[in-house]
This record gives structure tokens, C-alpha cells and sequence, in this order.
């Protein structure tokens, strides 16, 4: 039975018709981004000296790392929902009856979701692009490099944390504890193993050490967060990504292959 | 084994067991539903019919055993064997959030093609085309049973398995259930429905298999239940004073005693020997005016099985 395109499509369908969390996942990633120029528009306008203009390649650059934070809780949202929601409203039971796949199953989550998280960043992103060339006040702006190095960064960022998502909000099957848990790793467990030297170069299989070596090089102007004692290359900070994806997509399909249903 | 049989059965299993860590759900079950009949499953609460449903449908992994469901192995080929079965396991559950007919083309997005055509009719069938767009959330549970059903015909199945499917449904909604039930087994298609509700049973089904303490203890058409058992005879005469005493030396006569409305009621040693005990009666100058079998329900013969079953365990533990 090859249904992966309509299973996908139903995916969406679950996803997309919770309001609420669409409203939410809006706000957080094209919202965010209205609010927090707006901010600085007013800021600027009522000091000039005092605060900068909001676009520019600067204020591309600050509101880029925002962006990244609402960003990747949008995607944990919307992957923690995608991953527990059968199970948590019972309906799980009936799509194993059909004699369909259940690692199938588990699998079309990540797509389906997809569907939802990507459309919500290239808005929001897009906007942020707008914002940093129509606000530049003439300060520098953004290279084509920097805009298609941050739209990697966010895609990286988004992919990796939905899915990692889904595949624990499967493991634990309760949509809240998956996004208690991924919100304390990103906020703060990741960013701890970062910082403890007497781990060395293994920091780098942290999850955000390796999604910020693809911050753009841009933002080395304003010094952001990347960490200079750990050194990662691109080429392991793939394998970093790929990995978390990895393991976490295959814990989730193992939970929903073997589970009582 | 009969394979002619075999051939015919859509269910079948051989000493299916599940256990949950020291606990036995079911145990040694050898059950076998033929094609186009309403099979019920009566148990008591905890009897383990839902947990052999559960593992019938692949649900959970039997720890021992063999299932074979629509004449395909399973686990090993769930996937052909479920292709025409619809199921409702316990309580019917939907995403709340969506309306009705979301919640089928989620389900009809995992089946064959024509199972997104097939939600209009399915709908239409139990009666919820009305409110199919709204959602789920402020369905009763009679629409989410509804509901539960039209999700079961959406892949045109020739088995349905349904547990518990009256639970909740006040008593005009039990009658329609009743017979949509019986329009299904009408068109063809087998029902295998759990309850615990033992009068529905008997009005539904054709055949039945009793479960209780995990293990099977009878199975077959609900007539075959009664065969062989002892038969209860009411008697009313002239003089029940005499006619106790005499009864109670009849070879044939099991008990005999006096109701509440002055009825003698006998319990037959055999399926037979109403004439024997007229014969006798009339031969010791008694008249009497009626004399007629009393069906045994039934409540009275799962009860006289299952407190059977719970007395030898009793024993045995």
C-alpha cells in the first residue's frame, strides 16, 4: 500500500485545523518579527542617535538570532503536536487497525509537519528580509550571501528541532512533556554542555553548537553567540544535525512500532 | 484439521494466550467465526474481551498462540488480513478538533483509494450527513458510536469488529443500532460485537461465544447453547401438595418446588421428559391444567456457565 502523499496530506490536515496552535506558530515566527521591528522603528524614532535604524545588515543580523528562538519553539510546537496527537486523543488505535504500517505511520509525521513549520518561517523570514532593506536607514545591508546563509540557518534550525520534536513527542506521547523537555535543552541544557570545557571538542554534538556554526557570517559583526573554544566544521555540524535527526526520528518510529496501541 | 472449514472462518485462532508481565488476559482461546453471521462475544466486565479483540486486530502482540484473520497469518500479514476489516475498539475516539468528515479522510488517507468516496455514503448510512461538518467535539457519544461505524465502512469490509458498540446509546438509539447490525450481516458482511449486555446479544446475533476469566468457555449458535442442558418445565394442577411429593421421586425430576405464584417449576435431569412427568401426574389422578417448557434465557445460562467457570477456579486456586 503506498499511501505516503495522502497520509501526508492528512498530517497537515490534523495539524492545520488546530487553531490555536496555528495562531500561535504564526505569531511566534511572522508575528515576532512585525513586533520586534516595530519596536525598534519606535525606538529609532525616538532617539536616532541613541538607537540605531531597525534594518541594516546590524539589525538583520539581532533580529536574526530572535528569529531563530521563536523560530525553533514554533517548530517544537508544531513537531510535539505532530508526534503525540494520535496517541493523546485515542485515535492511534484506529489507523494501526487498518493494517497500515505502523512505522509508516510515524514517518509521515515529519513531512506532514513540515508543511505547516516551513510556510510560517519563509513568512516570517521574508518579512525580516524586507524590514532589513527597507529600514537599512542607510546603514549597510544584507549581501545575497547573508540572506541565503540565514534562510539556511533557519531552515536548519527548523528541520532539526521539528523533528527531534515529533520524534520525542512519540517517545513520551505526551505532546507537553516534549515540549518541557525540548525547550529545556534548547534553553538551557545545550547551551550548558556548551560551556563545560572539560568536555573539548565533543561539545560539538550538542545540537546548538552545531546549528550556530551555520549562523551567517554576518553576525560575526555584532559577536553573537558562537563560541570560539569549540571548533566546528561544517562537515560535523552536518553529521551533528543529521544525527539528532536521526536518532530522534528512529526512537519515535520504534516507540510507535512496538506500543500497545 | 477440516480445511473446508478453515476455509470458511474469517477468524480463527488456536491457543491465543496474552499476558501482561504475571498477568493472564486470555488464555489457550481457540475461537472461530464464520463468514455472514452476527457473532457476539459476552463476558462479564474483565473477562478479556476487549484484550482478544485488541489482539486479534494486531493491536498488541499475543505472547502465544495463532490468529488468522481473514485467512491471512497475523502479524505476519496484517496488513492484507485488515484490509477489509473495520474495527471500533472500546470507546469510539476522534480528534475533537476536526468535524466529522475530517476525521474520516483522515482515516480513508490510509486505505484504498475509493475509501474517500465511499465518506459521503458512509455518512449517509448512520445517519449523521446533518452534522458531518461539525466537530467532533460537540458530538454525544451516540454520534461518536455512529460516527465509529461510518470510519468502519469506509474500507467496505467484509469483517466488522465492534466492542462494546452499545455502550451509552439510550434505548431508541440501541434500535437502530440493532438494526443497522443487522442490515450489515443482511448485506453479507460478518459483525463480531463484544458486550456485556447479554439481552442485546440475544436479540442481535446469531452466534456467541462466552469469555470469561480470559478463557473461552463456549461457543456456537445461541440455540446449540441450550442443547443438552437440563430443561425447566412449569406445571400448575389441582393439588400441589401431592404433586411436589411425587415429582420429587421422578427418576427425571432434578428439583421441584412451589414459586412465589404457586407454579411448580421442575428441573429436568435431560433436555427431555415433559411427557413422562404429564403421564405421571395424570396417573396419579392429578389434573393438570398447564404444563409447558421454560426457556432458559441467556443471562441464566452465562451465569450458570461463568459461575460455573468461577467456582472450579476457586477451587483450583
Amino acid at each position: 500500500m503506498s499511501r505516503v502523499v495522502p497520509m501526508i496530506g492528512a498530517e497537515f490536515l490534523k495539524l492545520r485545523k488546530r487553531r490555536g496552535l496555528v495562531l500561535l506558530s504564526l505569531f511566534l515566527t511572522a508575528g515576532s518579527v512585525v513586533l520586534v521591528n516595530g519596536v525598534l522603528v519606535a525606538y529609532h524614532a525616538s532617539n536616532a542617535t541613541k538607537y540605531g535604524p531597525a534594518g541594516g545588515l546590524i539589525g538583520f543580523t539581532n533580529s536574526l538570532t530572535l528569529f531563530g528562538i521563536v523560530g525553533a519553539l514554533a517548530a517544537v510546537l508544531i513537531g510535539a503536536t505532530a508526534g503525540s496527537q494520535d496517541v493523546s486523543s485515542g485515535v492511534f488505535r484506529s489507523l494501526v487497525a487498518t493494517g497500515q504500517s505502523r512505522i509508516k505511520l510515524a514517518l509521515v509525521r515529519i513531512p506532514g509537519a513540515l508543511l505547516l513549520l516551513l510556510p510560517m518561517l519563509a513568512l516570517g523570514y521574508a518579512l525580516e528580509v524586507l524590514a532589513a532593506f527597507t529600514l537599512a536607514g542607510g546603514t549597510p545591508t544584507p549581501t545575497a550571501v547573508d540572506v541565503l546563509n540565514g534562510a539556511g540557518w533557519l531552515a536548519a534550525v527548523g528541520v532539526l528541532d521539528l523533528a527531534v520534536a515529533v520524534g520525542l513527542g512519540a517517545l513520551v506521547r505526551s505532546r507537553g512533556t516534549a515540549i518541557g523537555l525540548m525547550i529545556a535543552w534548547e534553553l538551557a541544557g545545550s547551551r550548558v554542555v556548551e560551556r563545560i570545557s572539560a568536555f573539548g571538542n565533543w561539545r560539538a554534538l550538542a545540537s546548538t553548537a552545531a546549528t550556530d556554526r551555520f549562523l551567517p557570517r554576518a553576525t560575526d559583526v555584532v559577536q553573537l553567540t558562537r563560541l570560539d573554544s569549540i571548533t566546528v566544521t561544517i562537515a560535523t555540524a552536518i553529521v551533528v544535525v543529521v544525527a539528532w535527526i536521526v536518532v530522534a526520528t528512529a526512537l519515535g518510529v520504534w516507540r510507535t512500532a512496538t506500543q500497545d496501541a | 484439521m477440516d480445511t473446508s472449514l478453515s476455509a470458511d472462518l474469517l477468524v480463527e485462532t488456536h491457543g491465543l494466550t496474552k499476558r501482561f508481565g504475571a498477568r493472564t488476559a486470555i488464555e489457550g482461546v481457540d475461537l472461530r467465526i464464520p463468514a455472514g453471521v452476527a457473532f457476539g462475544l459476552l463476558g462479564p466486565n474483565g473477562a478479556g474481551k476487549t484484550t482478544l479483540i485488541r489482539t486479534l486486530l494486531g493491536l498488541t502482540r499475543a505472547s502465544a498462540g495463532t490468529i488468522r484473520v481473514m485467512g491471512c497469518d497475523m502479524p505476519g500479514r496484517h496488513a492484507q488480513a485488515l484490509a477489509r476489516v473495520g474495527a471500533v475498539v472500546e470507546e469510539p475516539r476522534f480528534h475533537g478538533h476536526l468535524t466529522g468528515r475530517e476525521n474520516l479522510r483522515v482515516l480513508s488517507a490510509l486505505l484504498a483509494d475509493e475509501a474517500t468516496a465511499r465518506i459521503p455514503g458512509s455518512l449517509d448510512r448512520v445517519g449523521l450527513t446533518a452534522r458531518a461538518d461539525d466537530p467532533v467535539s460537540d458530538y454525544s457519544l451516540g454520534m461518536k458510536q455512529r460516527l465509529g461505524i461510518a470510519r468502519c465502512l469506509l474500507n467496505d469490509p467484509r469483517l466488522l469488529i465492534l466492542d462494546e458498540p452499545m455502550n451509552g446509546l439510550d434505548p431508541a438509539g440501541i434500535q437502530e443500532f440493532r438494526g443497522l447490525l443487522r442490515g450489515l450481516v443482511a448485506e453479507g458482511r460478518t459483525v463480531l460485537v463484544s458486550s456485556h449486555l447479554l439481552d442485546e446479544i440475544e436479540r442481535t446475533c446469531d452466534m456467541v461465544a462466552i469469555i470469561d476469566l480470559g478463557r473461552l468457555v463456549r461457543q456456537g449458535r445461541l440455540s446449540e447453547l441450550h442443547d443438552g442442558e437440563a430443561q425447566q418445565v412449569l406445571v400448575v394442577c389441582d393439588d400441589n401438595v401431592r404433586a411436589l411429593a411425587l415429582l420429587s421421586k421422578e427418576p427425571s425430576v432434578k428439583t421441584a418446588v412451589v414459586d412465589a405464584d404457586g407454579v411448580l417449576v421442575c428441573t429436568l435431569t435431560g433436555a427431555d421428559g415433559a411427557a413422562e412427568l404429564n403421564r405421571a401426574l395424570v396417573t396419579a389422578g392429578l389434573a393438570v391444567s398447564r404444563l409447558e417448557p421454560a426457556r432458559i434465557t441467556l443471562e441464566e445460562r452465562f451465569l450458570d456457565i461463568t459461575s460455573r467457570l468461577q467456582s472450579a477456579g476457586e477451587v483450583t486456586s
